[in-house]
């Protein structure tokens, strides 16, 4: 089980985040969110036999007050992944910026070697240009404070892909064997001779590992993937259809996207447009065994 | 419970058979010379898993061919099919769990198909 704490100022967006990657919220729904009571706890399962317990931690300041000193211990120990959320509009960034660095005093009391996410968030609000220059700014000034220990920033949105690549990012962070999953995957990759295969997480679709033969100029085609498939299967569910596989092709390159294990959906890019669907589905099938056998594997 | 050594050798062990789909077209266009049209490889599914040769519709004749195999199989010891047809031939034989099929022009013989 690995510990993960979703901290951040109140109305920073956690709560919203959380229920778009795992409770397949859309964006518009999360305006019916309300403020968190308290830190609540969830058991997300994720890739099968990997626990995520996300600790969403509220943020009336009476509560921060709490973690911080009755609570201190009990909140900050064995945490594998701290993610932090800043709202980039926030009113009072001095207080945003004390209580973060409260918090990573508290991580590196307890948590020293646990990884430090944050996340500048609804950066949608923000003119792009002025964004970019705000979010090299807050990023130089939180990896000051952090230290010694390492941070990762990202710049996120709910209403576009940004929140994927975010997300996707910190899972990676915590599959165990995850170098090993990616030279299989490379492997499976340059049999099937494809110009690129994803491995997304069943549930949320999140990017768990890529492999390619053939180099692509849009580096965001990831999370902007996650992104469309994720829609397009919660629309699905609400016809009552499950989603189970697609093919998509046009005259650059079909797209063969199935379930590869009981908790990965695999995407196979073939350009050569000779190749035949079924081809494409005996390698998935031989693979599946394979794959299927890694995960179990997975020690808890 | 299976510590890093073990898992990685059962991981090792582990064989995938899979197919190589830009080799195959390459491979059945070996096929092609002498009258031969067009040549099938098809799934136990009647779907098409590759070809070589001209575009007669081959995913119509996929699922034909194997519609056709599958209600004639009932004996175990069939080993081709063979038709005639208005505009050419075709030979039909299973290899390892796939069928493979030949079509051939009016110029090209069944012996010779048969051969291929």
């Amino acid at each position: 089980k690995k510990k993960v704490l979703l901290m951040g100022r109140r109305a920073a967006g956690k709560t919203s985040m959380r229920s778009i990657i795992f409770a397949n919220y859309i964006a518009r729904d999360t305006a019916a969110l309300s403020p968190t009571i308290d830190v609540e706890s969830s058991q997300l399962r994720f890739l099968g036999n990997l626990t995520l317990n996300l600790w969403d931690c509220g943020a009336q300041d009476a509560f921060v007050d709490n973690y911080l000193n009755n609570q201190r211990e009990h909140i900050f120990s064995n945490v594998s992944v701290l993610i932090f959320v800043f709202d980039v509009e926030s009113r009072d960034v001095q207080k945003d910026i004390q209580y973060f660095s409260a918090a990573m005093k508290a991580m590196q009391q307890y948590s020293s070697s646990a990884r430090v996410f944050c996340l500048i968030h609804k950066m949608d609000l923000v003119p792009e240009e002025a964004g970019e220059r705000l979010f090299k700014a807050r990023e130089a000034e939180l990896s000051r404070i952090a230290l010694p220990m390492k941070v990762t920033c990202f710049k996120t949105s709910i209403w576009d892909e940004t929140l994927y690549l975010a997300w996707s990012s910190i899972v990676y962070s915590l599959i165990p064997n995850v170098s090993m999953l990616e030279k299989q995957l490379d492997r499976f990759c340059q049999v099937c001779e494809a110009d690129e295969v994803v491995l997304f997480e069943r549930a949320t679709f999140l990017v768990i590992s890529h492999a390619s033969t053939t180099d692509h100029e849009d580096v965001h085609r990831f999370e902007k993937i996650s992104n469309i498939i994720k829609q397009f299967k919660l629309s699905c569910s609400k016809g009552i259809a499950q989603f189970q596989s697609m093919e998509v092709r046009n005259s650059q390159f079909t797209a063969f996207i199935d379930l590869l294990t009981s908790n990965t959906y695999v995407m196979v890019i073939m350009s050569d447009p000779t190749i035949q669907a079924s081809a494409i589905n005996i390698n998935i099938k031989a693979a599946r065994k394979f794959f299927e056998m890694f995960f179990q594997q997975v020690p808890t | 419970f299976f510590n890093y050594q073990q898992q990685k050798k059962a991981l090792e062990m582990a064989s995938m058979k899979m197919l190589r789909p830009k080799v195959l077209p390459k491979v059945l266009s070996q096929a092609n010379t002498a009258g031969v049209k067009t040549t099938l490889l098809i799934n136990s599914e009647g779907s098409l898993l590759a070809y070589a040769g001209a575009d007669i519709g081959n995913d119509a004749v996929a699922a034909i061919v194997s519609n056709i195999w599958s209600s004639t199989e009932d004996n175990d010891q069939l080993e081709f099919i063979i038709m005639e047809c208005e505009q050419g031939k075709v030979v039909v034989t299973k290899v390892s769990e796939v069928l493979l099929c030949l079509i051939g022009s009016e110029i090209a013989e069944f012996g010779m198909l048969k051969a291929k």
